[in-house]
């Protein structure tokens, strides 16, 4: 085998030669307010030499493709009611995070107290360098794809019963840190379930809301925008699950390295060659992270099998998945 | 023995019931000689494969109790269609080729266009793997190209397939790279005027990608003198299931229960552009063209371009 490596490795760089000289880049990520942490949209991104640009969508998320490469190029973020930010793209990371801070000049937001002092709050809070590192930067912590085959539910506690739902958000893994996938997580639809738990066995039973989320980029960070649903939850309990859809839409396919019998001697010896094992898993891929404060108790999960709902045991870190409520 | 070791890898179950090997070979009926990469499939217990270069292969079991069809087929003979019961006693099976000329008047052309256009970055799906959904039982899949006028000549294709490890900026070779290696052929159909699906062959040779490492192929077809003769044409790659592109899929049902089958290389690329009408084409186990509706309604192309010329 070493022999057939070495091999490929040649063939391998020979055939990457040509695009290491005038390969295309594709620039991606999310732009991200400093102070709230919520993805901005409308950003301008500009590599400023090559002279092309993009915005941001809904998501903050930019994919800038650079078909003819300038050396020493710089990328510029700018908004209004933000500082630019400007990027040397040999400083860029592949599908990074940039915060932008707000400029003097921003206009402040308007706030209308209510009568009735409604607070917001976000319950089981992640942060987007939770999902990712930040400038090389992991602060320490490190992340793991969580999913399951048919449904995930997380459990949350809100301060009081009738709380309004108003906002979910969750973290997708940075799928190209694996080499071993065939696509980023780009393209997904999947299903978004409020639930209160079972009166009998605490899981979750009865679904009070369901929103389809179609995702088409590679965001990393997604919010699910419930405002205008107005979804009062009548327990103090209660879950917020995610179900895949079996669909070839949301296939993505992995690889393995599996053994294959070549040829058996004649005294009953296999000979074994490499062969692809292709794994079909379905989008999204979960992100679980380890929070700053490790020591915190990891909130329960519960996954769907035959219908039924059972504690999700392999989880060693916490679930991306927050709720924000109105209360 | 290499062989015999695929066709046990190939009909476990025949195996398993029947200790028998029956060993066959393929021939030219003219000549005698091998006919190599001959497709045998055995129609109802949906298994298909490819010979090796020597013709030859074998089916496990008691022929005479087997109830099939076997389908034995080779680009530029004539397909040879037999009940299993009657390859009881034999051991050379011969196909005929068809009578094909394909004489084409050398002529100038000077106008390429690029046909069915995609970018590489945005394919996300991948044609040729089992998956929860469905078993990928295909011998051929078809790309449907247009013209706008008769007469053009074919020069070249590029498609996109699935190769881990390569291509990706950040690993630009892992351990994984010497998995993606296939093989595969090309098959260039004009348009069935009943059908509107593949029709007959516009090359005779056998265009064969070997040792393909990389996602992106890019083929050229100068030298095959290729002539479209309608505004429809078909561009076909066809597996060649053999134990060299042999590897395996895992995928987990509807019901959760996982299944792990052999599958072979290579998976193509869905271009993410969707169109107006399906243009994908597959030839299924019976040696039917069926319209691929398997990534409906987002999946109407391959990643496949063509550059022709008029």
């Amino acid at each position: 085998m070493p022999s057939l490596s070495r091999r490929y490795f040649f063939i391998s760089m020979f055939c990457l030669l040509p695009s290491l000289c005038f390969a295309q880049k594709v620039y991606e990520g999310q732009v991200i307010d400093k102070a709230t942490e919520d993805p901005i949209s409308n950003v301008n991104i500009t590599l400023i030499k090559e002279k092309i640009g993009i915005q941001t969508n809904e998501r903050g998320y930019f994919e800038l493709s650079s078909e003819h490469p300038v050396p020493n190029d710089t990328l510029q973020f700018s908004s209004v009611g933000y500082k630019t930010f400007k990027l040397p793209v040999s400083a860029y990371q592949s599908q990074m995070f940039v915060v932008l801070e707000a400029s003097n000049t921003r206009l402040n937001e308007v706030r209308i107290a209510n009568k009735k002092k409604l607070k917001n709050i976000v319950l089981d809070k992640f942060a987007y360098y939770d999902l990712k590192s930040v400038d090389g930067v992991s602060y320490g912590h490190s992340t793991e794809i969580i999913k399951a085959r048919t449904a995930l539910a997380k459990f949350f506690t809100a301060p009081n019963a009738n709380a309004v739902v108003t906002k979910i958000s969750l973290g997708r893994q940075d799928l190209l840190t694996s080499p071993t996938y065939s696509v980023r997580n780009k393209l997904t639809t999947f299903l978004i379930h409020i639930m209160t738990p079972d009166t009998l066995t605490g899981a979750p039973g009865k679904v009070i809301f369901t929103k389809t989320v179609s995702l088409n980029d590679n965001s990393l960070w997604v919010d699910i925008d419930l405002t205008n649903d107005k979804r009062i939850i009548p327990t103090k309990n209660f879950f917020v699950a995610v179900e895949w859809i079996i669909t070839p839409y949301n296939e993505i396919i992995g690889v393995n390295n599996a053994p294959k019998v070549a040829k058996t001697t004649k005294r009953g010896y296999q000979v074994i060659k490499d062969a692809s094992e292709y794994y079909v898993y379905y989008q999204p891929f979960l992100v679980g992270y380890s929070p700053e404060d490790d020591t915190r108790k990891r909130a329960l999960l519960y996954t769907r099998n035959n219908d039924k709902w059972q504690i999700f045991r392999h989880q060693k870190s916490e679930l991306a998945l927050s709720a924000t409520i109105h209360y | 023995m290499k062989k015999i070791v695929v066709l046990f890898c190939l009909f476990p179950f025949l195996a398993d019931a029947q200790g028998k090997l029956n060993k066959f070979h393929v021939v030219d009926s003219l000549s005698g000689k091998a006919v190599p990469s001959v497709s045998v499939t055995l129609v109802r217990a949906r298994l298909s494969i490819n010979t090796e270069k020597d013709g030859i292969f074998m089916i496990p079991g008691n022929l005479a109790s087997l109830r099939d069809t076997i389908i034995l087929y080779a680009q530029n003979y004539k397909p040879n269609q037999l009940l299993t019961r009657q390859l009881n006693g034999r051991d050379t099976l011969r196909l005929t080729k068809f009578a094909i000329d394909f004489k084409s008047k050398p002529a100038k052309y000077n106008n390429d266009t690029l046909l069915n256009s995609y970018r590489k970055q945005d394919i996300v799906h991948y044609a040729g793997v089992n998956t929860g959904t469905a078993k990928f039982e295909y011998l051929q899949l078809a790309q449907q190209f247009y013209t706008s006028k008769p007469g053009t000549i074919l020069k070249s294709i590029k498609l996109n397939r699935l190769a881990f490890g390569l291509d990706v900026s950040e690993y630009t070779w892992t351990h994984l790279v010497h998995l993606d290696v296939t093989k595969f052929r090309i098959r260039i159909y004009d348009i069935d005027p009943i059908t509107h699906g593949p029709g007959r062959d516009l090359c005779n040779k056998v265009i064969e990608e070997s040792k393909s490492v990389g996602s992106q192929v890019s083929i050229n077809l100068k030298k095959y003198n290729i002539i479209i003769p309608n505004t429809s044409f078909f561009v076909a790659i066809e597996w060649i299931r053999d134990f060299y592109n042999a590897g395996y899929s895992v995928a987990y049902d509807q019901d959760g229960e996982i299944t792990r089958d052999i599958n072979y290389r290579p998976a193509l690329g869905i271009s993410a552009i969707t169109g107006k009408a399906l243009n994908i084409w597959a030839l299924n186990f019976n040696r039917e063209w069926k319209p691929f509706t398997y990534f409906m309604p987002f999946g109407t192309d391959l990643a496949m371009s063509a550059i022709i010329a008029y």
